[in-house]
């Protein structure tokens, strides 16, 4: 790689010690050189962790973490702590150091950061919430608030003048604190007042005189008025000429400087008036910060602000701390320094010390004010460099644009207010030289709006010219910017018009995306099918497809929902296959209705897309909505989730969409701003005329004045400033024209090969950039139609081509050749043969239950129910359960179990005891003592037909050379019910028996199976009929899981059953 | 005692089990298998079940399970009970450097892990303090370390490692009885305890011990070797299965790629079970491929648990405690409501549920019965009706005052309410999981309730709201696992998890930068310097250092697993359209396949609906029956879109009720402005009186709350008719005046037009004027005028043919912000326009209207698409209002 003298010296480390301050141009590698100075800064010893380097954007921060892996591919340890390292974002720094020092910060370690939507309800419900608590203390303070404020939507206005003060870094206390900006109306106005008082207003005559006298008489109320209430009412009725006032005089000259004098003491008497509601106001947001803190601190969350703020915050408050993270950096690397806020710069002094800060930026490309950005945080560090350290780099040379579009950058915005007059010097080299590569297209129309149409029609003509020239640009290699979003959809309209395919980029229109829509309302009407509306919009969708006809039936019967529920025969109006349509439907949504708790939505929806094979517009729109579900599903049920999207949609919040898929070849229509740090081959600079509404909202705030409102002058109900509002306002004037030229030195220096600049204009002059444009090119008329090149010269005198083409007619349509199939081929795959869907491991006791009734076996052993979740029994001891004393029959078996097999037990219950002995004093007991061979409590595993069984022989022996099992049960039945009994675990003793013979080698002789209670003892017959083996038991099992079939097998034994009349359906009746 | 070495796939593992089958083969019961999963036990189990061995279970078991029969008599003390004595701890020293932290879950949280780090280490309260490192919250660490450790004592209950002590301890002294021969196989990593046990067995029994080569476990083997082992090494047996490295532009497409490839695999033969997918990231991961393997019909088995705070029947059940506890107010009511399973898609909640939204904030189950509008009218009601009775019993348990044993018994009848409804045959086997994970999340529930009650003093009484707090902090942290059996299935499996598998075929996702590797996440109370120094002490707590071998070894593993084919892959870009970095384990000379688009065939296809158009004998006989009286407004807003007029004028569709803050909408104070004029002409008097009534009645009718946006709507209707009624501009009392009156008439022979004038004024001659207050501002009422005008025409013919009154003119007033009237006349009066001629042909033009809807033209065509921006159906009728593609297809056009 080459570099240029002034990128060498940038990149130059021997000066690493020194601060340093690098003013990057547009297009003039700044990515690269800060991405070299890293890689040599690590070269030269330092380690990747020791370097901070913050960029503006992820976007950045993952382009430069890509190209530093990329610097050092084949150093896997350089490579593996860069993973570690510290290139990140402002917010993304901020959010490890809080992590790192939770406990000092005091935050959640665990915190998690709340994006623009969640921080945005968050913020709603606590202004909500704050206002109404200081309306429920102070009504009457409130009210007059509500009477003086100019604008009655509170809310919103509070909320983003709380936001900017959180980016300026400043607490309400120090805004409320803040004194209004210096005021010297009120002085004047008496300097005046005694001037004409004293004046003897010599030459001039009576009427002149007592003109002058009642005009002091004026002012004498105003500024004797008790009250600014008075002093207001006393401004509107001043009366003074100055046209009354004799020429050339100094009264004259006075009294014609008053009235401009006395608007300005109107916001003077305008803050006096209103302190209270001042305070009011004030009051509500205290409330609202404290409310919003609480809110996001139960939920562990942070929004952006709160990491700047508790970064900052855990820095002043903990010296230790901050040296320690001082002393942790070697170099702070900071990318587009022109855009950082004033609680960034807060922070960056705070990590900042000696000589070792690299800041890189561009205050011609400043263009964020409206997020509190502040260049001169810029301007100022570059000066503190001039007069310490000196290392002060230009990067001017522009590897980019063509000559004559830098050239055209110079002679239109070069000098305009705002920017800085700097060079910019062409430094690509292009294979083939472009005669004209900048354009002016203006569209003059009867009005506005039809000459916008036609711009957007000849930019798509100009469009398809360029894709079909020779040499051709690719659709993606064309962006179109323009100012003010509102104007992207006559652009979209013009562009599907003319058949030039093109993405909204980073468009805003999310929710209004039509597969989102039909999403949102397809988990509408599973929270709820009684909302008709949106019944009704899925019906219609390409998930339904159902006709209007179908619409009409079903409403004619009532609610659409329920008619949809009850449907139960085709409406006679209806052909069969919307019936079929509408049944098909109503049966999915009662299945996902069922399941939207148990599932997260995302599913839901995936299946009704699978269902139908819907195709949309944007499938990453899809996937975003979808990926925004599952989050949601996590924390909220479908109810609250579509509660919110409809609050966003219904408060018109704009959610950018999601980025298009990379491989399609299309135009990118996108704003101004969101083309900072993009390059396209050809850019279209479009609707030039149109600019932004850019009031100063009736609340406002700045970091220089504070607090500032527009309010009913109470003398003439006329809106009306305050002194900070005032001054805010001149304020935000003034960016907002330097930054209008900055943002157009942006658009522009984005193009590389070809830059169109187009505008109309309807039956008046050219606005905005279109005036500024054309201010700065004089040989253009605007009011004729014509088309020339025009050579022109920069204001350094160097020559550049400009086609002009002006025109009042429509384009004709270019017809364009196919477009290419860039779009990914989707591949449709039926789903698999269904495979062997039954379970690797059953017990033993499962196969019996199984072999007892299928559906208890399901229940209690296939799902895990415990009977009584569903049964219809109040707490306590549940109505079939058997105790033994204190303890539950599976308890007390245990117990019996545990004797039997010999374990020690400190405190034995005696009736368990008892039961033990039971057996142990039986024939078999006997045998037993006798026995060669003795397995208890034999626990094993075994294979049968491919499920491995696991089970527990209570006992076996080998006893005078027969093999005996034996199965004790503590069941509480009689004699006779053992009988009974012993037929249900006859296969759970031929399955023990099968595990004998495999241990044993041999089968068992005998199995018995001993019911303790009654003392019987009931030989068990091994020697089944085919039917009844275990094998073919196992083989049953196995296919009714494979088939999920497990019918009920109704008798007696339901009665004892614990889903009996719960979960299962059982009607058996004695 | 007998180490085995060896890289993966060197058969470490394969000598063990023939070892094993010997032993059994020799009907040895003196042998054990010891493992450190369950999973891993049962694989083994089953693996050599199926060779035709049968064999005692408990031969192949944990080192848990092994350990758990010593020392059963020592009660076991779970995390959550730690946390939850964590809690108590903190609050209980209240140390300075925890005091803004000390009611935060996460820090809680973090603090419950380290202590549980350091138990797990054999490191206790009492071993720390004595080399307790130099970092700024050591103290205040160790000082909540040992309240932990007393409050445990107070309870007797024992820390897991604690528990491995004491076993170690026995086994070294009792011995145990009939074990001459023990293998230890698939740990990777053993602490101290554990390391006790092993020792203590090793005295007891011949021991092996099988130990993966890797980084991270470099000092273990080190630490072995100096206790005693001799090591044995195996070299590397089995070949490397295939490497394939895939990219995908997103997550999403990431995970059906990897569906696709299983698919292939299964389709060419592969069983799902010989699959497996590695994860790393599984927040990120685990629900995506849920979705992705469910969707491509793959079955699939998770290894992974879902926070049981999630599943809804917890959320049920704690939703219904909390609704008590919170006095019902009805909107949280209806949320648990909306859990009950039996109530997921009944028609009666429905309904109830719009009914609630309509005058909620509101609280009080009384009040929410009320709102049933019968029990008795169906069968769905009065289920709902019994629901409603039975939660009311909750009640009882307010004031109450309990013992947390007492308590716990109390709620676990909680569990009744949750009511599944009966399950049918044939469903899917997926189906059978949702089914257990209710079946597992309620005995979770009655374990957590006596998880609480253990943690908590057993003796004090305490109200419902202080054991609550427990059981919520528990379950907070509870982790439910669905058992799942099926044999046939692709194995999902975390990165730890997978290191005791190896299957034919493997897939490891999620290869970017900060997934895989994971970063290692800072602690807070010792940083790395400390536990460098702990570790000099003796107490083996992680570095930085060591978490990164682990991961690296975690990586190695997972690609190792794979006896024929591993993929890797990861997804190009973030959601936000950022590229990722790839995975700094990914070998650059692997290069990556691009993914393609796969989707699941549709389940069935779906014509196109007709053109929108009505075209049924039967429907257009209904809607000529429907409108053979048609109002004005219906008129109108035809004329401006027949869908519009269609969906909202004919179906007359209705949404959900709107938010309390909503409901002072616009319609709303219009209806409250018309109606103080109306009651302002009949009895003239302070309108600000008449405001203040109709006002309060409104308000209540239609549950208005007070509040600041009230009050300033409020204010604001209150001026405007203020000032309406200070106007002069109209000469009231040159007019009689007819306030609110609805009028309907003949059109011709088959139309009746209705409507409603809000004010019909007549001069001395008997000449009349119609008034139609507007309110809305002046610039949006003088658009009327040149609009496409039915009212005004339509109006005036009610004027000449209801009113029987000559027409004279025809007034919009609009009233907010300013008065004007903005109209039609045949005097000029007050600038307005003269009577358009064409007005003369309107009856004709409705009549041709009414013929159009009768003919079934509903099609969206809207006048101007400016409408479309703020109408109710443009969701409906699929119009794109920003100009997008395909605007004539969507609408549904011919
Ligand atoms: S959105 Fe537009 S096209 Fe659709 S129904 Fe409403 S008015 Fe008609």
């Amino acid at each position: 790689m080459r570099f240029t003298a002034d990128q060498l010296q940038a990149i130059d480390t021997n000066q690493s010690h020194l601060d340093a301050c690098v003013t990057a141009g547009p297009g003039s590698g700044k990515t690269t050189v800060l991405v070299e100075y890293f890689r040599r800064l690590v070269e030269s010893g330092v380690h990747p962790q020791r370097i901070l380097a913050i960029t503006f954007t992820e976007k950045a921060a993952a382009n430069m973490r890509e190209k530093l892996a990329a610097a050092f591919a084949d150093n896997d340890e350089t490579r593996a702590s860069l993973e570690r390292g510290w290139v990140s974002t402002v917010h993304g720094f901020c959010a490890r150091l809080l992590r790192e020092n939770a406990v000092f910060a005091g935050v959640d370690p665990d915190f998690y950061i709340a994006d623009e939507r969640e921080s945005w309800r968050l913020q709603q419900e606590a202004i909500a919430d704050a206002l109404c608590a200081v309306f429920a203390e102070l009504p009457e303070a409130v009210r007059a608030l509500i009477r003086g404020l100019a604008s009655r939507e509170f809310d919103t206005l509070a909320l983003s003048a709380y936001d900017a003060m959180r980016g300026a870094g400043m607490t309400l206390e120090e805004v409320a604190a803040m004194p209004p900006p210096p005021d010297t109306a009120p002085d004047e106005l008496a300097a005046i007042y005694a001037a004409l008082k004293a004046d003897p207003l010599s030459g001039s005559n009576p009427a002149q005189r007592i003109h002058v006298r009642a005009i002091c008489g004026d002012l004498e109320r105003i500024l004797h008025a008790p009250g600014p209430l008075e002093a207001l009412q006393a401004i509107e009725a001043y009366s003074g000429k100055a046209g009354q006032v004799k020429n050339g005089t100094a009264a004259r000259q006075l009294v014609s400087g008053l009235k401009d004098l006395l608007n300005r003491l109107r916001y003077t008497y305008i803050t006096a008036f209103y302190c209270g509601e001042r305070q009011t106001l004030l009051e509500i947001l205290r409330r609202f910060d404290r409310l919003y803190r609480e809110r996001k601190n139960a939920l562990g969350a942070l929004d952006f602000a709160d990491l700047e703020e508790y970064a900052v915050r855990l820095l002043e408050e903990n010296p230790e701390i901050r040296s320690a993270v001082q002393r942790q950096f070697d170099h702070i690397l900071m990318d587009e320094f022109q855009d950082t806020n004033g609680q960034q710069s807060r922070l960056i002094k705070l990590l900042r010390c000696g000589g070792r800060f690299y800041a890189v930026g561009d205050v011609n490309q400043s263009i964020y004010g409206f997020r509190h950005a502040e260049p001169q945080v810029f301007r100022d560090y570059r000066s503190t460099v001039q007069q310490g350290s000196r290392r002060l780099i230009d990067l001017a040379e522009n590897f980019r644009s063509r000559a004559d579009i830098l050239r055209a950058v110079e002679t239109i915005a070069g000098h305009a207010e705002g920017v800085e007059p700097r060079l910019l010097i062409p430094g690509k080299e292009f294979a083939k030289p472009r005669p004209v590569a900048v354009e002016l297209m203006g569209v003059l129309g009867p009005d506005a709006e039809s000459a916008l149409e036609t711009e957007a029609r000849w930019v798509a003509r100009r469009i398809a010219e360029l894709v079909s020239a020779d040499p051709p640009f690719r659709f993606q290699d064309i962006a179109v910017l323009v100012r003010n979003s509102e104007v992207i959809s006559q652009f979209a309209a013009g562009f599907d018009e003319a058949g030039i395919p093109y993405v909204v980029n980073r468009g805003k229109g999310f929710f209004e995306a039509r597969e989102v829509r039909d999403l949102y309302h397809l988990l509408r009407i599973i929270a709820n099918p009684r909302d008709e509306v949106s019944l009704a919009a899925v019906l219609r969708s390409p998930l339904v497809h159902a006709s209007d006809e179908s619409l009409l039936a079903l409403r004619l019967q009532g609610n659409l929902g329920e008619s949809l529920a009850r449907l139960s025969a085709r409406p006679e109006a209806l052909p069969p296959e919307e019936y079929e349509k509408l049944v098909r439907f109503r049966d999915r949504l009662h299945e996902w209705r069922t399941r939207r708790a148990s599932v997260s939505f995302d599913r839901i929806l995936l299946e009704a897309i699978d269902d139908c094979g819907y195709r949309a517009h944007s499938w990453t729109n899809i996937e975003k909505f979808l990926a925004q579900a599952r989050a949601a599903a996590t924390r909220m049920p479908v109810d609250e989730f579509v509660e919110s999207v409809s609050r966003f949609r219904g408060d018109d919040i704009r959610e950018p969409e999601a980025p298009p898929e990379d491989a399609t070849d299309t135009v990118n229509i996108m704003t101004a701003h969101s083309a900072k740090g993009l390059e396209f081959p050809v850019v279209f600079v479009a609707a030039l005329h149109k600019g932004t509404l850019n009031q100063t909202p009736t609340l406002a705030f700045s970091r220089n004045y504070g607090l500032g409102a527009r309010w009913r002058n109470p003398a003439t109900g006329e809106e009306k400033n305050d002194l900070y509002q005032h001054a805010i306002h001149e304020e935000r004037k003034q960016r907002e024209r330097e930054e209008a030229n900055r943002l157009l030195y942006v658009a522009m220096t984005r193009a590389e090969e070809h830059l169109v600049l187009s505008f109309s204009a309807g039956g008046r002059k050219p606005e905005n950039w279109a005036k500024t444009i054309l201010a700065q090119l004089p040989g253009v008329a605007v009011e004729t139609p014509c088309e020339e090149i025009l050579t022109l010269a920069s204001p350094r005198g160097e020559e550049w081509k400009l086609r002009v083409f002006l025109t009042d007619q429509q384009p004709e349509r270019l017809p364009l050749a196919a477009i290419a199939g860039t779009q990914d081929e989707v591949e449709w795959l039926e789903p698999p043969v269904s495979s062997e869907a039954h379970d690797a491991n059953a017990t033993v006791t499962a196969v019996a239950a199984f072999a007892a009734c299928p559906r208890r076996y399901y229940l209690a052993h296939y799902l895990g129910f415990e009977g009584r979740a569903s049964g219809p029994q109040k707490s306590g001891p549940r109505k079939n359960e058997t105790r033994t004393g204190s303890r539950s029959a599976g308890e007390f078996g245990s117990l019996v179990h545990a004797l039997l097999a010999g374990k020690p037990l400190d405190n034995p219950d005696p009736q368990a005891a008892a039961m033990a002995a039971t057996f142990q004093q039986s024939a078999l007991g006997r045998r037993l003592a006798r026995a060669s061979r003795i397995e208890r409590e034999f626990d094993f595993l075994m294979s049968v037909e491919g499920v491995v069984l696991r089970g527990q022989i209570d006992l076996w022996f080998e006893e005078g050379g027969e093999l005996v099992l034996v199965d004790y049960k503590t069941d509480a039945v009689s004699a006779v019910e053992a009988h009974q009994r012993a037929q249900e675990y006859a296969i759970q003793v031929r399955l023990y028996a099968l595990a004998v013979e495999q241990i044993a080698g041999r089968p068992p002789d005998r199995a018995w199976l001993h019911f303790l209670r009654p003392n019987v003892l009931i030989p068990v017959d091994l020697t089944p009929s085919l039917l009844d083996s275990p094998e073919q038991m196992v083989r049953d099992l196995r296919e009714a899981q494979a088939k999920q079939q497990f019918p009920l097998r109704e008798g007696e034994h339901c009665t004892r059953c614990s889903f009996f009349r719960g979960l299962c359906a059982s009607q058996y009746k004695a | 005692m007998r180490l085995i070495t060896g890289p993966a796939g060197s058969g470490k593992t394969a000598w063990v089990l023939d070892r094993f089958r010997e032993a059994l083969r020799a009907n040895d019961p003196a042998v054990r298998l010891l493992v450190p999963t369950a999973t891993m036990a049962q694989h083994l189990g089953n693996q050599i079940a199926r060779e035709g061995f049968v064999f005692r279970r408990g031969l192949i078991e944990t080192l848990n399970a092994f350990v758990e029969t010593q020392v059963s008599d020592f009660a076991p003390a779970s995390d959550e009970i730690v946390y939850l004595l964590v809690e108590e701890a903190i609050a209980r020293v209240d140390r300075p450097e925890f005091r803004r932290v000390a009611r935060m879950h996460g820090f809680c949280a973090r603090l419950a892990h380290a202590i549980l780090e350091f138990s797990a280490a054999g490191c206790d309260s009492g071993r720390l303090a004595a080399c307790l490192p130099e970092a700024p919250l050591a103290a205040a660490f160790l000082a909540v370390y040992q309240e932990v450790d007393r409050a445990l004592d107070r309870r007797g209950l024992l820390l897991r490692a604690k528990r491995l002590e004491c076993a170690a301890a026995r086994i070294h002294s009792g011995g145990i009885a009939g074990i001459r021969t023990i293998w230890l196989d698939g740990f990777h990593a053993l602490p101290d305890p554990e390391l006790a046990v092993i020792r203590a067995l090793g005295r007891q029994a011949e021991l092996t011990l099988t130990l993966p080569d890797s980084p991270a476990t470099r000092s273990l083997r080190a630490h072995l070797l100096a206790c005693g082992f001799s090591e044995e090494r195996f070299e590397k047996r089995r070949g490397s299965a295939a490497m394939v490295l895939v990219k995908a532009p997103r997550l999403e497409r990431e995970v059906e790629e990897i569906a696709h490839r299983i698919r292939k695999q299964n389709a060419a033969g592969r069983p799902f079970r010989e699959i497996g997918i590695i994860v790393r990231a599984a927040e990120t991961y685990v629900p995506l491929l849920r979705a992705a393997l469910e969707r491509f019909g793959i079955p699939a088995r998770f290894y992974f648990e879902t926070p049981a705070a999630q599943h809804p029947a917890v959320r049920f059940l704690t939703g219904a405690v909390d609704a008590m506890l919170g006095g019902w107010d009805h909107r949280a009511t209806l949320g648990v409501l909306r859990l009950a399973p039996r109530f997921a898609d009944s028609p009666a909640l429905d309904r109830l549920d719009f009914h609630v939204r309509e005058q909620i904030p509101n609280a009080g189950l009384a009040a929410l019965k009320a709102l049933l509008p019968d029990p008795e009218s169906s069968f769905s009601e009065s289920a709902l009706h019994r629901f409603l009775e039975r939660l009311s019993t909750l009640d009882e348990f307010r004031g109450l005052k309990l013992t947390p044993p007492d308590w716990a018994a109390r709620l676990s009848g909680l569990r009744d309410f949750y009511r599944l409804p009966r399950i049918e045959d044939g469903a899917a086997p997926e189906a059978a999981l949702l089914w257990r994970g209710h079946a597992e999340a309620l005995k979770l529930f009655d374990q957590t309730l006596s998880e609480a009650a253990m943690a908590l003093e057993p003796g004090r009484l305490l109200r419902l709201e202080d054991f609550w707090r427990a059981v919520k902090s528990i379950l907070r942290l509870k982790q439910l696992r669905v058992p799942d059996g099926r044999r046939d299935v692709v194995h999902v499996l975390s990165a730890y998890e997978a290191r005791q598998w190896t299957l034919p075929v493997v897939f490891v996702c999620g290869l970017v930068e900060g997934q895989f590797p994971q970063a290692p996440r800072q602690d807070l109370f010792f940083s790395d310097a400390a536990r460098h120094s702990l570790q000099q002490s003796g107490i083996r707590v992680r570095t930085a250092a060591d978490f990164d071998e682990e991961e690296r070894a975690l990586f190695e593993s997972a690609v190792s697993r794979a006896t024929m084919l591993a993929t890797l892959s990861y997804p190009e870009f973030t959601a936000r359209g950022e590229r990722n970095l790839p995975s700094l384990f990914l070998s650059r000379l692997l290069l990556a396949e691009p993914s393609r688009v796969v989707r699941p065939a549709p389940r069935f296809t779906v014509a196109a609906a007709p053109a929108a158009a009505i075209q049924s004998s039967a429907l257009l006989a209904e809607m000529g029956e429907r409108t053979a009286t048609i109002s004005v407004s219906n008129l109108e807003s035809w004329l401006q879109c027949p869908f519009r007029y269609f969906a909202g004028g004919l179906l007359k569709l209705k949404t959900v009720p709107r938010r309390p803050e909503e409901r002072l909408d616009y319609s709303l104070q219009g209806q409250i402005v018309h109606a103080v004029l109306d009651r302002w002409h009949k009895q003239p008097e302070d309108i600000s009186k008449i405001f203040a009534e109709v006002f309060a009645e409104v308000s209540e009718r239609e549950h208005i709350p007070a509040g600041y946006h009230t009050e300033r709507l409020r204010a604001a209707m209150l001026q405007d008719l203020q000032r309406f009624a200070a106007d002069t501009q109209w000469q009231r009392n040159g007019f009689t005046s007819q306030p609110e009156e609805k009028f309907q008439f003949a059109l011709n022979d088959s139309l009746e037009i209705t409507g409603r004038i809000d004010r019909l004024d007549r001069d001395e001659h008997d000449a009349g004027y119609v008034i139609d207050y507007k309110y809305s501002a002046v610039e949006q009422v003088k658009k009327k005028r040149s609009g496409n005008q039915l009212q005004g025409p339509l109006y005036l013919l009610a004027t000449e043919k209801h009113f029987h009154v000559r027409p004279a003119g025809m007034f919009f007033v609009a009233l907010k912000g300013k008065v004007e009237y903005v109209g039609w006349s045949e005097s000029g009066l007050l600038g307005s326009d003269p009577i358009p001629p064409e007005w003369s042909q309107t009856a004709e033009r409705v009549a041709e209207i009414a013929a159009q809807i009768r003919q079934g033209r509903i099609a969206p065509m809207p006048a101007d698409r400016k409408i479309c921006g703020y109408c109710d159906s443009r969701d409906i009728c699929r119009i794109e209002v920003t100009g997008a593609p395909g605007f004539a297809e969507a609408a549904g056009q011919p």
